[in-house]
């Protein structure tokens, strides 16, 4: 009974962990514009992350090693080090996103500026980090951010014409009003926010600082395959809300307080306070998430001692590293840029970045000696493959487009 | 996790890079202390053995390689200047290695294990080096060393690998035959087509100028190390 | 993965690589930056667009700003139900003023070209207009003032005619 418990809860927190500030922002501002006629954009980036995520799962659980570990291994130090460069920018831009994303959060609830509630974000995401034990940190943010299922709520209490939905998502119909180019910058953007690069970085040493064996492969499978789906369905449902409510206003969505507006228009102010929980959840969360990936790319690279598993004086450099982390997010948003444009760059330069990070996944999850025979099946090959040739054209259009259609406008 | 299922490596033959090279490096505890950045090589009576294995930025940097590797180094070293032997990398002797297998494990404990007082050849100059052929043809490069326990249990250098990529490149793909995902297979076999094995014998190191001297060509493609 | 080691290379060959790689990261970086500049700043490349670039401009200017009056109208609609909590109030009719005051300020502070110049005037008069309308807004809805919501409502829909009528006036 309590293995159902244990599995259960890893699928909700699955769930309310999948969606962070990049989905919130680009799913409403897809969903305002095209309504679901981008929804297959994220049901592939969903399908992808669920084939790495196994993956690297698989591989930590197996190996007892995570994936960055073994990228030097593999890749060897000089094009290790190229990819620790590149993914760790584009972790920790969006880093600073997520904690741009919880100051706005924050400042919907108790109407402070966002400038003053930045460094006592960047606090409290380091005590979290510093102080709190990983596995109560990925439940209770996890369980929280359950709350964004009020969106689905919303959408049904606003009582659309479901066959009309249904029907543009299938076809993908874009809307006359906008441009093809638009509509594969958006893609790409879509995806990108599906497939976060730091996600099988993180949810390998996840795996490793959680003591996964191959006992745990089984759970870690079902956390995978049923909780990112639902996950991803959220997202479709905040695409769907914004569509429904901002689409015939002709709003175009570049604040966070429009991303909630849809719900308090189907549920009123305890729907939008529900949301407003989600929101925090969310995106702390995924803060915590980015700055311990962060953390984790660096020490697994030069194979220092990292993880929360062992205290904190046993891995100096590695949570010296999360405070400098955090110092320099909180630096970067006191320059007063906007958060929401961070969160739209950090989406298209994640899908510039996802080659980086799952080709070697690909690789280790394949090699006997570290995988006995927990090697890929034909069908995980299958789909890997099929999903590298669609990152490396993802990551090769990604600049071109934000650049030809001005980051969507 | 499954480390037990796996044999201690360090008994049988390997392949230096792909084997050993940037494995972590655990203690007796299970603790993270490094990586092994590079091999530290000695030549004894039954041939160039593996002494000890290197760790730190001064064993990290020139692997590296090329450009940005040459002014790391440079950089490195003139980060303190009055530190004498800066670019000396720190060292864990072979009698404190314990067994490798998906990771290296140390006997002892991490504390205090680095030692700094002698330097010697490294396995990392020996990858990369231009291979000659007897006739001064260009072969390729050395890509990777195959080692098999010597006299004294020690590991000892037998063969060359010599082929035309980096060292380390090969990405594991030539150990298993059936190795996938095809594509990855496929696209990393055309690149190392010329990938060939040598003996030990029939190769003159000249460590000063970087360059290895082949009495005989390299044969057919390798197979595996590991004999699974 | 095929790159070849320099190791033994010749010390001027070694330096010119060594520059060429240095050249190429300094033009890289510009291009990023550059680009990033055109991306970012709303409305796109600075100061003197040419009559192409304007019109451009001046619709998407219109555009954004007719976004954040429909989302000030939404939230008044949803005030006068008692759907929205105060805090979210403010800060949705913050967010609207200030975007729309950001995108005027841009559009007015480009310099057209002679002969958009009767455009110009209008477009950014009733960017000005739209902007003080959103002020009102919020300074209503920070006081509670709940009163005059309805007159609020009724300018708001008034200012979307009117920007439509703009958006008429600068040919496409």
């Amino acid at each position: 009974m309590s293995r159902f418990f244990a599995v259960a809860l890893g699928i909700l927190t699955a769930i309310g962990g999948f969606v962070d500030i990049g989905d919130l922002v680009t799913n409403a501002q897809v969903g305002a514009r095209f309504g679901l006629s981008l929804a297959w954009a994220t049901l592939v980036g969903v399908v992808g992350i669920c084939v790495f995520a196994e993956m690297s799962g698989r591989v930590a659980a197996v190996s007892g090693r995570a994936t960055f570990d073994l990228v030097r291994e593999r890749l060897g130090p000089r094009v290790g080090f190229l990819n620790l460069v590149a993914s760790m920018s584009i972790t920790f831009l969006t880093f600073v996103a997520e904690i741009g994303g919880v100051a706005l959060s924050l400042q919907l609830v108790v109407s402070v500026h966002e400038l003053l509630l930045v460094p006592w974000v960047g606090v409290a995401v380091w005590l979290i980090l510093w102080k709190a034990k990983f596995s109560i940190m990925e439940n209770v943010l996890g369980l929280f951010g359950l709350a964004l299922v009020v969106f689905g709520v919303a959408l049904w209490q606003l009582g659309p014409d479901w066959g009309g939905l249904l029907q543009q998502a299938a076809t993908a119909s874009k809307p006359a009003d906008e441009h093809g180019s638009t509509y594969a910058y958006y893609a790409v953007a879509l995806f990108g926010a599906a497939m976060t690069p730091y996600e099988v970085f993180f949810f390998s040493s996840g795996g490793v600082e959680e003591g996964w064996s191959t006992q745990d492969i089984l759970v870690m499978r079902a956390n995978v395959l049923i909780g990112f789906p639902l996950g991803g369905l959220l997202s479709v449902a905040i695409a769907g809300c914004a569509w429904l409510v901002l689409g015939p206003l002709n709003i175009s969505v570049d604040s966070l307080g429009q991303v909630g507006l849809p719900v308090a228009a189907a549920l009123g102010k305890v729907g939008l306070s529900v949301a407003l929980l989600g929101f925090v959840s969310a995106t702390l969360g995924a803060a915590c998430e980015t700055g311990l990936s962060v953390g984790y790319s660096i020490t697994q690279y030069f194979g220092a001692q990292w993880g929360k598993y062992v205290r904190p004086r046993e891995a100096a450099v590695f949570h010296a590293i999360l405070l400098l982390a955090s110092l320099g997010a909180v630096a970067t948003l006191m320059t007063m840029v906007d958060p929401i444009v961070v969160t739209e760059m950090s989406v298209v330069f994640s899908a510039v970045a996802l080659p980086l990070t799952y080709f070697p996944i690909l690789v280790v999850s394949n090699d006997p000696d570290y995988m006995g025979d927990q090697v890929n099946g034909h069908l995980a090959n299958a789909l890997g493959s099929l999903f590298l040739v669609l990152v490396c054209v993802a990551a090769v259009a990604a600049i071109p487009l934000m650049i030809y259609t001005r980051m969507g406008q | 996790m499954s480390d037990a299922d796996l044999d201690d490596r360090l008994a049988g033959p390997l392949d230096g890079a792909l084997n050993l090279l940037d494995r972590q490096i655990l203690d007796c505890e299970g603790r993270m202390l490094g990586k092994v950045d590079d091999l530290e090589l000695t030549q004894q009576e039954d041939g160039l053995a593996v002494t000890a294995v290197l760790t730190g930025p001064a064993a990290l940097l020139p692997r590296l390689g090329g450009d940005l590797g040459d002014r790391l180094v440079t950089t490195w070293s003139r980060l303190k200047v009055p530190e004498p032997n800066r670019l000396r990398p720190w060292r864990i002797d072979m009698d404190r290695v314990d067994r490798l297998d998906s990771a290296l494990h140390l006997s002892v404990r991490r504390e205090g294990v680095l030692t700094r007082d002698t330097e010697g050849y490294r396995f990392g100059t020996l990858t990369g080096m231009e291979a000659s052929g007897p006739d001064d043809g260009h072969l390729g490069r050395v890509v990777d060393a195959r080692f098999e326990p010597g006299l004294h249990g020690r590991l000892v250098v037998r063969h060359l690998l010599i082929g035309h990529g980096r060292p380390g490149s090969l990405l594991g793909y030539d150990r298993h035959d059936q190795q996938g995902p095809w594509l990855v297979r496929a696209t990393v076999g055309r690149l190392h087509r010329s990938t060939g094995i040598v003996d030990i014998e029939a190769a003159r190191i000249l460590w000063n100028r970087r360059e290895v001297r082949l009495t005989t060509p390299p044969r057919a493609r390798p197979g595996a190390a590991l004999g699974d | 993965m095929t790159e070849s080691e320099s190791g033994s290379e010749s010390d001027p060959g070694h330096r010119m690589r060594g520059l060429a790689v240095v050249a190429a990261a300094a033009v890289l970086a510009a291009v990023l930056s550059l680009a990033a500049v055109y991306v970012v700043s709303p409305g796109g490349a600075p100061q003197s667009p040419d009559h192409e670039a304007w019109l451009d401009q001046a619709h998407t200017a219109l555009d954004e700003v007719s976004s954040d009056v429909a989302t000030a109208q939404l939230l008044l609609r949803l005030t006068a139900q008692d759907k929205v909590p105060g805090p979210y109030q403010q800060v949705v009719a913050l967010d609207s003023e200030n975007a729309a005051g950001t995108v005027a300020s841009h559009l007015s502070g480009e310099q057209p070209e002679p002969a958009d110049q009767k455009t110009y005037t209008q477009v950014t008069t009733v960017l000005s207009d739209a902007g003080d309308l959103l002020s009102s807004v919020r300074i209503s809805v920070v006081r509670r003032d709940v009163g005059r919501y309805p007159a609020l409502a009724h300018a708001l829909a008034k200012m979307q005619h009117k920007i439509s009528w703009a958006e008429g006036k600068v040919p496409s």
